[in-house]
């Protein structure tokens, strides 16, 4: 599955991104390589074993959850 | 090129229900009644009230900053910098709930119509197609929620209907066994659910009479709390709290209970296809305000080229964070009340209460 989001990372950023850098848009061009490249990161922490900011955010308020509700 | 679509009233309203009752229809009814026991018809009913006020907050926002949607408003209230890093949070918002909506979703399809199919399949073919409604723009998902929301609303009338039978008002005996406390606790887990429509501050600046936004909500947070009060007290009715507490989806159940006479049987698959293509909208409808939200903050001329990766992030954020289902009900549970409560009710009132002392107004 890894394997399957880089390749689809790689297919959006070459069918988004060439015609973006064709028309200059190099703006847009950036948010596009950092949104495939925070997707690709996610992807490689897992195989890495390292957890992902959604385990952070449920180690940081899973105590108040548990506290409030059953 | 930013979002040109217009909406009418017809449509922010479905848009809004099937976003709402999308979200919780699917497993906050089991929560709610392991929250509350008994009481939980009652949560939901507080829920309902407390999102109606704060849907004046958005309503009156949506005015006093016309033409604006949240995440521009954060921009001229707080300023550039301030602005963007609060109005960030948004978008990244509705990319979290379009992952548990699509991961419930695809957990109960993998469950009902295709146990042996990979779960990842159906994730990724639920993806590309969010994908590829969201990127056609507003529009195009408000004609579909014209459609779909009717369905989805009858569906759940008809099948509440067709299991009145097998309800018993005993079941639902004693209430208040435990004090108010339970349902009184249970109202904010079914207010962060209802308050997903916070999205219709994304949609005001695009209705063709944004005055009516608030008669939008409250037309469809009332039918939301209406399906979702009905399956909540009809699982308790009929399976007892102790077993609906422990139920993935208690509306799936209720659909499986009919059966007249071997003639009429598995309505929960006509039921099931309405559910699927409503979760489906919806989280197209928040992969869109994702892409929305974050032209808007980084400035750009077009949002499109935005959902797609917007959709990749989800998937990514959905394989890696919730392998299983029990993790992103835990999940759903305890810690995704705490974050929307934060972004639902806590950043928007932040906002208005420093619009009121800084005396900003949108100058459109």
């Amino acid at each position: 599955m890894n394997a399957l989001i880089v390749f689809m990372a790689l297919a959006i950023g070459l069918a988004e991104g060439i015609p973006l850098g064709k028309q200059g848009q190099w703006k847009e061009l950036t948010v596009l390589s950092t949104l495939l490249g925070m997707a690709f990161l996610l992807v490689a922490s897992n195989y890495l074993g390292l957890p992902s900011p959604l385990a952070l955010l449920e180690r940081l308020l899973e105590p108040v959850g548990k506290a409030i509700f059953k | 090129m930013p979002e040109k679509g217009i909406i009418n009233t017809k449509q922010f309203t479905w848009l809004l229900f099937i976003i709402i009752t999308g979200f919780a229809v699917m497993q906050i009814p089991g929560m709610l009644i392991m929250q509350a026991g008994r009481d939980a018809w009652l949560s939901v009913l507080v829920a309902w009230f407390l999102d109606v006020m704060l849907a004046i907050v958005y309503a009156y926002m949506g005015i006093r900053f016309p033409g604006e949607n949240f995440v521009q408003y954060s921009i001229t209230i707080l300023g550039k910098h301030l602005g963007r890093m609060v109005g960030i949070l948004f978008p990244l918002f509705f990319l979290l709930v379009c992952t548990i909506v699509l991961r419930g979703s695809s957990q109960i399809v993998s469950n009902v119509f295709l146990p042996t199919t990979p779960l990842n399949l159906i994730l990724v073919s639920s993806y590309v197609v969010c994908a590829l409604i969201g990127r056609k723009g507003i529009e195009v998902i408000a004609r579909v929620t014209e459609v779909l929301g009717p369905l989805f609303f009858l569906s759940i009338i008809i099948v509440c209907l067709l299991v009145l039978p097998d309800f018993h008002i005993a079941r639902m005996k004693p209430q208040f066994d435990e004090g108010i406390a339970p349902f009184l606790v249970g109202a904010p887990l079914m207010l962060t659910s209802f308050g997903v429509c916070i999205i219709m501050a994304m949609y005001i600046p695009l209705c063709n009479r944004p005055e009516n936004a608030f008669l939008a909500k409250f037309s469809a947070v009332s039918m939301g709390a209406l399906v979702v009060g009905l399956i909540t007290a009809l699982s308790v009715g009929i399976f007892g709290f102790e077993d609906a507490q422990y139920m993935y989806s208690p509306g799936l159940q209720l659909a499986k209970m009919i059966n007249f006479s071997n003639y009429l049987e598995r309505v929960e698959m006509v039921w099931l296809l309405v559910l699927v293509g409503s979760t489906i909208v919806a989280s197209s409808s928040l992969l869109w305000a994702f892409g929305q939200g974050l032209a808007q903050i980084a400035g750009l001329k077009n949002y499109q080229p935005l959902i797609y990766p917007g959709a990749l992030l989800s998937l990514a954020l959905c394989i890696v964070s919730f392998p299983s289902s029990l993790q992103q009900t835990h999940f759903y549970h305890y810690i995704y009340p705490i974050v929307a409560a934060f972004v639902e009710t806590g950043l928007e009132l932040f906002l208005f209460a420093t619009a009121l002392i800084l005396g900003k107004r949108g100058t459109a």
